[in-house]
């Protein structure tokens, strides 16, 4: 393990940024986390390290790995403005005239996002006001310190008005993620997004693979609200029995913003995905679904932590696990009400469903409150389906797999009944059937 | 249509029914009644075929086929109802897709044809009329935030639907106030016929005021210890219980001696 980490840190930084350099000595005293680290507890660090940490030097506008067509129809078919095969995006490369048009339609809202190539880090630095607290992980100070880069979006006012668009028009931006069968070693993305006062943004993130593909990738998320902005978050898909994702999201909201986020996930051979949540100025609000069906030998760590730092915010955290074959799911799920953060309003509820024999759950809610007038609930069960329902369908005629289907069913699908918005309810339906299509 | 021969049946380590004798032919209705722990509900389980309730000796007969090697949707298949004494809530499950679901399930087992949609809604519209149940209960999940009245009475109704030849109907009348049993009462008379028989296993004898029996059973101790026309009924609500098991005891006595 140190072997790997002396050689991560041996690589050069190409620029003299200062939150690399901080989070690089940071990562240099603290190492690599193991499985005494709480939040590492029920994920083998070790099986994260088969692999270099750090991409292999590639020239990605040559080395562009060729996907096979089915991947490449249902990649297309998702009309993603940005796609990453192993953590490099790609160039779009448009052949007709009219796709050419309207890819450059979609893009008018971000004309003004600042180069990527060369982003104006100042400008778009969540990261440094998030609470160094939190800096404490060797794998997301990796990301930080050796990323090869990622999106850095500024959503402004002015950005909404450019000609013709409506200032108060949603902005969608729609990402795909692809791990191909090519040997891509273990990158590191960063993304960093701003959503200015009053703004709002629908960000989707999906997931693909080839069946074939074998690797890691280290994902982080910077994201800050502005006042009263708005951000619906979904993240979905199926990264394969093979593949690893790390993610760390960041995300801080100032007064009167909220953000929905929506993970629906099959998960991937070692899947984890740590999100934090700063409630920073009064009244901003979390609201948080988790599906996570885990199946095979896949093993899947959601953690999630909301931070109470300031009056009358709220947070609404649902997870639903639901974890077939020798599958594995662990779930972390913090409520923090600090010291001033009166009046807050905090639950959580995870629930999770033992389908076969040797599926695993681990759960761990946390509640911590150092604030008064503070209504809070959090609680979590492990369970399987419901013998009497089971039995109640059966004796009116539905064959078991049926019966067991439609319960397994209606228990991922209940979170996402509240949702009122017709195209977000369209989406997360989708994500969900696909999702429960396979062979729970 | 149905013949239990001395039914030996175990839940969790416990022998609850203890030689059951039951005969119930075509088109006939049969009360059974008991006092609280006789082994009812166990009798309605066994039949419907619910895990953990072990047949440990003895056998039923269904129009000639044993019964106990059937799963519970086969068992549907074949005909036999359950109307649950505490209908389940299934939340996240729509009514009506359950039914369809279920009705369908039921016709391709039989070698049917599936229903379509249109006919089905048809169907569903006559049948919910009889037991004035609403419409929007149509649109909910299964059973859940229905009144006690409303899951009751939903039971019957999914009973209209799927037309069973034998229907089991453990304490239907339980908690249902007299306008209720009045119309869970007229559906299930409704659907009377020689093809269908009914075991109605109930505490009280009014609810067999509106659905008038052909046979009167009493359940006690896991065995059938008297039997009669619906007169049995009213003495048991006369005298309870007790004179049942007095009477036991005298006849033990009798044969003792």
């Amino acid at each position: 393990m140190s072997g790997l980490l002396e050689e991560l840190l041996a690589h050069p930084l190409d620029r003299s940024e200062q939150n690399r350099l901080r989070a690089r000595e940071r990562l240099r005293i603290i190492g690599l986390p193991d499985a005494r680290h709480e939040g590492w507890r029920y994920t083998p660090v070790r099986s994260l390290l088969t692999w270099p940490l750090h991409a292999p030097e590639v020239d990605p506008e040559v080395e562009v790995p060729e996907l096979p067509e089915d991947l490449i129809e249902d990649l297309e078919a998702l009309e993603p403005d940005f796609i990453y095969v192993d953590g490099v995006m790609q160039e779009e490369e448009d052949e007709s005239d009219d796709e050419e048009e309207e890819f450059e339609e979609r893009f008018d809202n971000f004309e003004d996002l600042p180069d990527f190539d060369e982003p104006d880090l100042d400008r778009a630095q969540p990261y440094s006001r998030l609470h160094p607290d939190f800096l404490e992980d060797g794998f997301e100070l990796a990301n930080i310190a050796f990323n090869q880069g990622g999106l850095v979006l500024d959503i402004d006012a002015e950005s909404g008005i450019e000609d013709g668009v409506d200032p108060d028009a949603e902005q969608t931006l729609v990402l795909a993620y692809v791990s191909s069968s090519e040997p891509a070693g273990f990158p590191h993305v960063r993304h960093r997004i701003r959503v200015g006062a009053g703004q709002s943004l629908t960000l989707v993130e999906h997931f693909l693979h080839e069946p074939d593909s074998k690797q890691a990738l280290n994902l982080g998320h910077e994201i800050e609200l502005e006042a009263g902005a708005t951000l619906r978050w979904v993240r979905m898909g199926d990264m394969g029995d093979a593949n690893q994702l790390l993610g760390f999201a960041r995300l801080r909201l100032e007064a009167g913003a909220s953000v929905h986020l929506y993970e629906l996930t099959r998960g991937a051979g070692l899947y984890r995905q740590a999100t934090q949540v700063d409630l920073s100025g009064v009244g901003a609000r979390c609201e948080a679904t988790a599906v996570l069906a885990i199946d095979g030998r896949r093993h899947a760590d959601l953690q999630w932590r909301v931070d109470h730092r300031a009056r009358d915010t709220s947070a609404d955290l649902k997870m639903r696990g639901l974890v077939s074959g020798r599958g594995k799911l662990s779930v972390g799920g913090s409520l923090i009400v600090h010291a001033g953060a009166d009046g807050t309003d905090t639950r959580l509820s995870n629930k999770n469903l033992l389908l076969s024999e040797h599926a695993e759950v681990n759960t761990k809610p946390v509640l911590e409150i150092d604030a008064d007038e503070v209504k809070a609930a959090h609680g979590a069960t492990v369970g399987q389906l419901d013998e009497r329902a089971l039995f109640y369908m059966r004796s009116r005629g539905l064959p078991e797999t049926l019966a067991r289907q439609l319960l397994t069913r209606a228990f991922a699908f209940e979170v996402i009944s509240g949702v009122d918005d017709d195209s977000l309810k369209a989406l997360l339906d989708m994500a969900l059937t696909k999702m429960m299509a396979k062979p729970a | 249509m149905l013949t239990i021969e001395n039914l030996h049946v175990r839940v969790a380590g416990k022998e609850i029914l203890k030689g059951l004798n039951l005969n119930v032919k075509a088109g006939e209705v049969h009360a059974i009644m008991g006092p609280n722990g006789a082994g009812k509900s166990t009798l309605g389980y066994v039949l419907a075929g619910r895990d953990g309730y072990d047949v440990t000796e003895g056998r039923i007969l269904f129009n000639g086929e044993d019964l106990t090697t059937l799963e519970p949707d086969a068992r549907a298949a074949a005909g036999v109802f359950l109307a649950f004494q505490y209908p389940v809530e299934i939340p996240g499950v729509n009514n009506t897709y359950f039914l369809r679901a279920a009705l369908n399930a039921q016709r391709k087992a039989r070698g049917e044809p599936e229903m379509d949609s249109m006919n089905f809604l048809k169907l569903v519209r006559e049948k919910l009329k009889v037991l004035h149940l609403k419409d929007e209960l149509l649109n909910r999940a299964v059973n859940e935030g229905f009144s006690g009245g409303e899951k009751k009475r939903n039971e019957i109704f999914q009973m209209a639907l799927l037309e069973p030849k034998l229907a089991i109907l453990d304490e239907t009348d339980s908690g249902l106030d007299i306008d209720a049993l009045k119309l869970v009462a007229e559906g299930v008379n409704a659907l009377r016929s020689a093809q269908r028989s009914f075991v109605v296993i109930t505490h009280y004898q009014r609810l067999l005021d509106y659905i008038v029996p052909d046979v009167v059973h009493v359940l006690a101790d896991g065995r059938i210890v008297q039997s009669g026309d619906k007169d049995l009924a009213l003495k048991l609500e006369e005298h309870g219980y007790t004179w049942i098991r007095e009477r036991r005891r005298e006849e033990q006595a009798a044969l003792s001696s």
